[in-house]
């Protein structure tokens, strides 16, 4: 859906920061990139689990609001990461973020994340948001 | 320090077992409100957690995180932030600890975090230097 790219998160200061990019969006699912770079990784030159975990929180806020089909205050209830596996060093990760469920008033996301290969998973993470209003048109 | 600890490290001060942090307006998730990121909340907590553990290994075992578990209780503005990790638990392999984050004029939690992270032995290459992975 071309209008789904109105939902592109850009206005995220924490987002832009860590360089969060919109690979797709559409039908309660949404992926996103963050590339490697030395200020996001750890000593052993893996992306940080903090960024992993940033990367998890917005990617579950864009496919609740790919789920409702419209731009939406969302607030994280929780949010539970497991890190599966050290990352490759020096590489990206992209998150796959499901919403499966919601109703008005609360939304429940998987999200899976991988570096190199898709079938093989570095984080998973399970969480449940909670939506607050409709933000602009 | 180098890499995330360092963008982070910047905003994160230390005094006895208590960590601060003093957020920058890059770390909002939510510029309506403005309300800090989800994430950016979470990684104060896990570097705060690791910090703490880190004291109480022995000289060249690292943590590295396994699962976070975030329960979020309020939303965090722009103020200082502050955690004193507890400790709950350091096992051979595995090691527990729980970490709260206040606003430092408000006593409701802001998040509370639940930790779990393998204790790593330090790793030996080329049979000589000890590498410490963090």
């Amino acid at each position: 859906m071309a209008g789904d790219w109105s939902l592109q998160p850009g206005d995220i200061p924490w987002g832009n920061r860590l360089g969060l990019e919109l690979v797709s969006i559409g039908d309660g699912l949404s992926s996103l990139r963050v590339g490697w770079r030395e200020e996001l990784a750890d000593e052993d030159e893996t992306l940080a689990t903090g960024v992993l975990t940033s990367l998890i929180d917005q990617a579950c806020g864009v496919a609740v609001m790919s789920r409702l089909g419209r731009r939406l205050a969302i607030s994280t209830l929780n949010l539970k990461v497991d890190h599966v596996r050290s990352p490759e060093a020096r590489c990206s990760a992209t998150a796959w973020a499901h919403c499966y469920d919601a109703t008005e008033r609360r939304a429940f996301v998987r999200t899976e994340v991988w570096d190199t290969d898709p079938s093989h998973l570095i984080a998973t993470a399970q969480g449940v948001f909670s939506i607050n209003r409709a933000v602009g048109p | 320090m180098t890499g995330f600890a360092q963008l982070l490290g910047s905003m994160i001060s230390e005094s006895g077992d208590a960590f601060v942090l003093t957020p920058v307006e890059y770390m909002i998730g939510n510029p309506l409100l403005p309300a800090l990121h989800g994430g950016a909340v979470a990684s104060f907590l896990e570097v705060a957690a690791k910090r703490a553990l880190a004291r109480k290994l022995p000289p060249g075992h690292f943590p590295k995180l396994i699962s976070v578990n975030l329960q979020f209780l309020a939303s965090a503005r722009l103020d200082a932030l502050v955690t004193t990790p507890k400790v709950r638990r350091v096992g051979r392999r595995i090691a527990v600890v729980h970490a709260e984050a206040f606003r430092r004029e408000d006593p409701a939690a802001v998040c509370f975090a639940q930790l779990e992270f393998a204790v790593h032995e330090p790793i030996r290459v080329g049979g000589n230097a000890d590498r410490h992975i963090l």
